[in-house]
């Protein structure tokens, strides 16, 4: 039972910091993404492909690019980098001009294209094989038993969780912060205020994609496999759900929707009893079960459970001189 | 007495349509210059182009001694040339205060690298922004309302916090797209005194209004525009014996 529960505590905490990343697109810019899953798939890859030892001359069911055995946290930083620079050329390219469905419609095509790219191309990614028998961080070098490396991996993503959690914190309340969201608001307006649109959006792209990134990384080395199978857009929605539930725009939220989607939703529907003759009936119900709640959310509180913070000015205020112009009120009726 | 804006030859066409041809204008630091004109004059499209959210085809267009044609928006409110629309355009999901302190920003001030190497240099910039916003606020009755999302206003206070937002940006100069349109006449006289107030902090004035008494009561000069060009400079009591500006509005008689 311990198992189980670290088991999903584990994924959760990791679906949390992605939650957060998409959060920083969607909540924040208000760009609809669908890109982060798939920078999800390239931070994996990236992650196993620089910790893997060379791949096996001589294993055609085996091949991957690099194999530099590096040390977790190079692989967790290539991993950044590498989504990085690909939010950076997606982003370049989808801010210009494309907003909202039409955005969406775009970076939901990405994926496909790249999940295509990824199975078909057998020479450079392995295909549909994908990578496995990927180490797991310090796990050689501590000598612990599998209960407590279990527990010592939750420890690591909740550590990358809080660093991800104030280091977004920090941004969300910044100068930057504020403005980004002014220009989800109205980008007409902060241009006009000076505020460059397509450079705001371009960075909480890229910052956004470097926190999914990372989160890929920390779920390929907990699941020490890579396969492009698993890795499609549709598992977006799960992320966009968790984040409607918590609380748009609000990074505590992304956890707490990240915990409700992936500990109680997800595992609570594996306890419905089966139906004789009619295996695939679980995983209906769990996605039935999902999208009831995030409508419901839509409907009766779309802000979610904890929503979008504000700068509150509780000073108190002294009643302060009105300046002269106001003194004298102008002539009085205007109408033409 | 010297222009901080200068027009020369601007000119714009939408699809077969000349919006604006040969257009030009100086408008003097520190003063409140008006822009009138018939409907579809074209003083709409001279604010799109100043601004930047249009590009002209021909023209120049010079602000306090750079041109700025064809620049974009941001690089333009960067110099310190903010505009305003005919619809207020708060930023709806943002509180009254937020919406204030997005103003008070110097624009290159906000990246991700000084929220993460310099936050407590940022909060302290911010209360010194916080205490000004405050007194602005109140000169326009919004203090009480600085922690409500904007969206929830009416649309008077809308306005007005469209003009509090200017005030705390110390702009140099300020274009004004008809800020009388569908505001009732009480309001009317507060935009008046909200335009008496950027003025008297020495922010020129650039006022498109179809409202002739507030052209009056505030500008000491006024261009007027018909069919994309200039037809006439002066100060109202000019204009109203000038007889190409009457048939501009009344229409031209045979």
């Amino acid at each position: 039972m311990t198992d189980y529960l670290v088991t999903i505590a584990t994924f959760a905490v990791i679906y949390g910091i992605t939650a957060m990343a998409l959060n920083v697109r969607w909540g924040w810019a208000g760009e609809f993404d669908f890109f982060v899953y798939g920078l999800l798939a390239v931070g994996g890859y990236t992650y196993a492909v620089m910790v893997l030892p060379p791949a096996p001359k001589n294993d055609p069911g085996l091949i991957y690019m690099l194999g530099l055995k590096a040390p977790a946290i190079v692989g967790a930083l290539a991993a950044m980098g590498v989504t990085g620079v690909i939010s950076l050329v997606v982003g370049a390219i989808a801010l210009r001009n494309l907003r909202q469905v039409f955005f969406g419609i775009m970076t939901f095509s990405s994926v496909l294209i790249m999940t295509a790219v990824v199975g078909q191309e057998v020479d450079l990614f392995n295909g549909y094989n994908g990578v496995f028998n990927v180490p797991q961080p310090f796990h050689s070098s501590l000598h612990l038993n599998s209960e407590a490396y279990s527990f010592f991996f939750l420890g690591i993503c909740i550590v990358v969780l809080i660093v991800v959690y104030f280091v977004l914190e920090r941004i969300f309340w910044s100068p930057y912060g504020l403005v980004l969201r002014a220009i989800r608001e109205d980008e007409v307006a902060a241009a006009a205020f000076g505020f460059s649109p397509y450079t705001s959006r371009l960075k909480a792209y890229v910052a956004g994609g470097m926190i999914a990134g990372l989160s890929g990384a920390l779920l390929v080395s907990y699941l020490t496999a890579f396969n492009t199978d698993a890795w499609s857009p549709i598992e977006t929605v799960l992320i966009f759900a968790a984040i409607i539930i918590g609380g748009t725009g609000n990074s505590r939220g992304a956890i707490l929707g990240s915990f409700i989607i992936f500990g109680v939703i997800l595992e609570g529907t594996r306890f419905l009893p089966a139906l004789p003759g009619n295996p695939d009936a679980p995983s209906a119900f769990r996605a039935i079960a999902i999208a009831l709640v995030t409508l419901a959310f839509l409907r009766w509180r779309p802000q979610g459970i904890l929503p979008e913070r504000h700068y509150q000015d509780r000073s108190e205020t002294v009643s302060l001189p009105r300046i002269p112009a106001l003194q004298h009120r102008g002539d009085g009726n205007l109408e033409g | 007495m010297t222009a901080i804006l200068e027009i020369n030859g601007l000119s714009k066409h939408f699809g077969g349509v000349q919006a604006v041809s040969d257009f030009s204008l100086s408008v003097e630091k520190g003063s409140i210059t008006g822009l009138i004109g018939p409907n579809g004059a074209g003083k709409s499209t001279v604010i799109e182009l100043v601004s930047g959210f249009q590009k002209p085809d021909t023209g120049a267009i010079v602000f306090a001694g750079r041109k700025i044609q064809g620049r974009e928006p941001h690089r333009i409110g960067q110099l310190g040339l903010l505009r305003t629309f005919q619809l207020a355009r708060e930023w709806p999901k943002l509180t009254v205060m937020e919406n204030m302190l997005v103003a008070a920003l110097d624009q290159r001030r906000p990246t991700i690298w000084r929220a993460l190497a310099t936050p407590g240099r940022l909060r302290e910039a911010q209360e010194a922004d916080r205490g000004r916003a405050q007194a602005i606020l109140a000169d326009f009755d919004l203090l009480a309302l600085r922690n409500d999302l904007a969206g929830t206003l009416s649309g008077g206070q809308k306005r007005l916090l469209e003009f509090a937002r200017l005030v705390i940006a110390k702009p140099a100069m300020v274009l004004l797209d008809e800020p009388l349109a569908g505001v009732n006449p009480v309001l009317g006289a507060r935009i008046q005194e909200s335009i008496e107030i950027l003025a008297s902090r020495d922010i020129t004035v650039l006022l498109v209004e179809h409202n002739l008494r507030l052209i009056e009561a505030l500008c000491s000069s006024v261009a007027v525009m018909a069919l994309g060009t200039r037809i006439a400079f002066g100060n109202m009591a000019e204009l109203r014996s000038d007889t190409k500006v009457v048939d501009a509005y009344l229409g031209t008689s045979a």
